[in-house]
């Protein structure tokens, strides 16, 4: 006899989520298990944004539910600072605090929800790459090197889960390598990682699953090998065309 | 400033003075200073309450300004609209009204009879609704990306707001809250309506003991020049270093 499969850390059940006439998300199930990454692929307003945002509780779904580790994700619930502060969340725009240092933003969270030192956002800002620039402001930073900071941010209240929001598309080309490579590591120690991205180099190589979205949907979903080698469904076959020939 | 600019500036300074002693020299108005200088302590005396009122009255205004901005960006309709109301009823109404309905209408009431207290309170009043403005613009100015990236690190609405937002606002508010304490500084002229006798008011009393109303018009314009002119030099100042800073990343 098997053990029941652990619950899902990350759960989305029949999420729903308006923004006016347009469903950026409709009815989305999806189950991320602890120490999995998960790969969010598809076209413009798809839906990826939305459906990261409403595990972070940036977005409110008008259907569904969203649990995270069996606790109901949800803005109004009066612990909902405590249960943000379980995932990280690095944006496509860094979104960095510019009038603090990189240090500053990385001890920020920590300091001031839990009172705790500079030691750990030091050893985080080490674990990027970027000790020498702990007292540098974002201003002075590389793109690339922005974003590491972002990470080290987000990793600072040791979330369960990260989510990333196509964190390389702003990015100059010749930067991308060093923040995968800070993402790669995160997964390789067991990081739960639910990325959307266009990086399919990326998904192929790191992925679990990948999942692909097409108009607020989850049209398909499957390891890597299979979404990229054998799509079943001709929206994912023409999407893959397009960003692969490209 | 550039020392070209510098010069520049100096130079048209000087001349507008020399054009202006000499247009009253070519008028034959016979100047008569003398009156004027006897009544020094009286000048003294409205310069204190003027310092002292713009002071208090921009103090109060900021407290309440802050007040008025969360008022105004607060998630719940019947709160914003109590901000929207005072800031436009402040704004639609002149002060001179304002604080005379203050002074005669709403201090009996409380039963204060204070004129600097009611005056520099209802000058505090007046300028919340305008620096509530600044502060609200200010907050908006900052992207929402910021409070985002705040709140998912598990900082709360409160921590968020005075940690990654006001910093950040902050910045951009010092030259207009500097151009606002200019103009509190001329607007406090207004609470002679309640008898209040501050620099304006002395100059006019100087005028009508001594008939000499050009003379102590003149005193108290240069008065109001002496405070108002470095303020706007320091705005001015704030603004480009803070261009310099937005766009370099030098941080003030
Ligand atoms: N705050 C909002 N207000 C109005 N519409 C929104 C808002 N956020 C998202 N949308 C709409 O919802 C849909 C899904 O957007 P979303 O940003 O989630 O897509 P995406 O897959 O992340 O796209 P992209 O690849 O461009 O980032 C789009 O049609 C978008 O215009
Ligand atoms: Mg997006």
């Amino acid at each position: 006899m098997t053990l029941p499969p652990a619950p899902p850390l990350i759960a989305l059940r029949g999420v729903t989520r308006r923004f006016g006439t347009v469903t950026a998300l409709e009815e989305i199930d999806l189950a991320v298990s602890k120490g999995e990454v998960v790969v969010l692929i598809g076209p413009s307003g798809s839906g990826k944004s939305t459906l990261l945002r409403c595990v972070n509780a940036l977005e409110r779904p008008d259907a569904g539910e969203v649990l995270l580790g069996g606790e109901r994700v949800d803005a109004a619930r009066k612990d909902i600072d405590r249960l943000r502060a379980e995932t990280g969340m690095v944006f496509q725009h860094f979104n960095l605090f510019p009038h603090l240092t990189a240090l500053g933003n990385v001890a920020l969270a920590p300091r001031l929800v839990r009172g705790q030192g500079d030691a750990k956002a030091r050893a985080l800002l080490g674990r990027v790459g970027l000790a020498d620039k702990a007292d540098v402001y974002p201003d002075m930073l590389s793109g690339g090197q922005k974003q590491r900071v972002a990470i080290a941010r987000a990793l600072a209240m040791e979330p369960v889960a990260m989510l990333f929001d196509e964190p390389t598309s702003a990015l100059d080309p010749e930067m991308v390598g060093e923040v995968l490579a800070v993402m790669r590591d995160l997964a390789r120690d067991g990081m739960t990682m639910l990325v959307a991205s266009h990086e399919m180099g990326f998904a192929r190589e790191v992925a679990h699953r990948v999942v692909f979205m097409d108009g607020g949907r989850i049209v398909e979903t499957g390891t890597p090998v299979e979404v990229f080698e054998r799509p079943r469904h001709d929206r994912t076959k023409a999407f893959l065309s397009k960003v692969l020939r490209a | 400033m550039k020392p070209r600019e510098l010069l520049v500036r100096a130079a048209i300074t000087v001349a507008a003075v020399a054009a202006f002693v000499a247009a009253l020299l070519l008028s034959r108005y016979r100047f008569d200073f003398e009156p004027t200088w006897r009544y020094r302590a009286l000048y003294g005396k409205g310069l204190l309450v003027t310092l002292g009122a713009t002071a208090v009255a921009f103090a109060i205004g900021m407290a309440l300004g802050v007040g008025v901005a969360l008022l105004r960006l607060s998630r719940r309709l019947a709160v914003r609209h109590l901000g929207d109301l005072y800031v436009e009823v402040i704004r639609g109404t002149p002060f001179l009204v304002q604080v005379t309905i203050a002074y005669f209408g709403i201090a009996p009431l409380l039963r204060l009879n204070d004129k600097f207290l009611v005056g520099t309170f209802a000058l505090g009043a007046f300028a919340a609704a305008y620096m509530g403005e600044i502060f609200r613009a200010g907050i908006e100015s900052v992207d929402r990306g910021q409070v985002e990236a705040a709140r998912s690190l598990g900082l709360s609405r409160a921590q968020s707001l005075r940690h990654v937002v006001f910093p950040q606002a902050f910045k951009r508010m010092i030259p207009p809250l500097t151009g606002e304490l200019i103009a509190l500084t001329k607007e406090s002229s207004l609470l002679f309506a309640i008898g209040l006798v501050e620099m304006t008011a002395a100059a006019r009393q100087v005028g009508a003991d001594t008939y000499k109303y050009l003379e102590a018009s003149i005193v108290v314009a240069a008065m109001y020049l002496t405070l108002t002119v470095p303020l706007s030099l320091l705005a001015r100042r704030l603004e480009r270093r803070l261009k310099r800073s937005e766009r370099t990343g030098v941080h003030l």
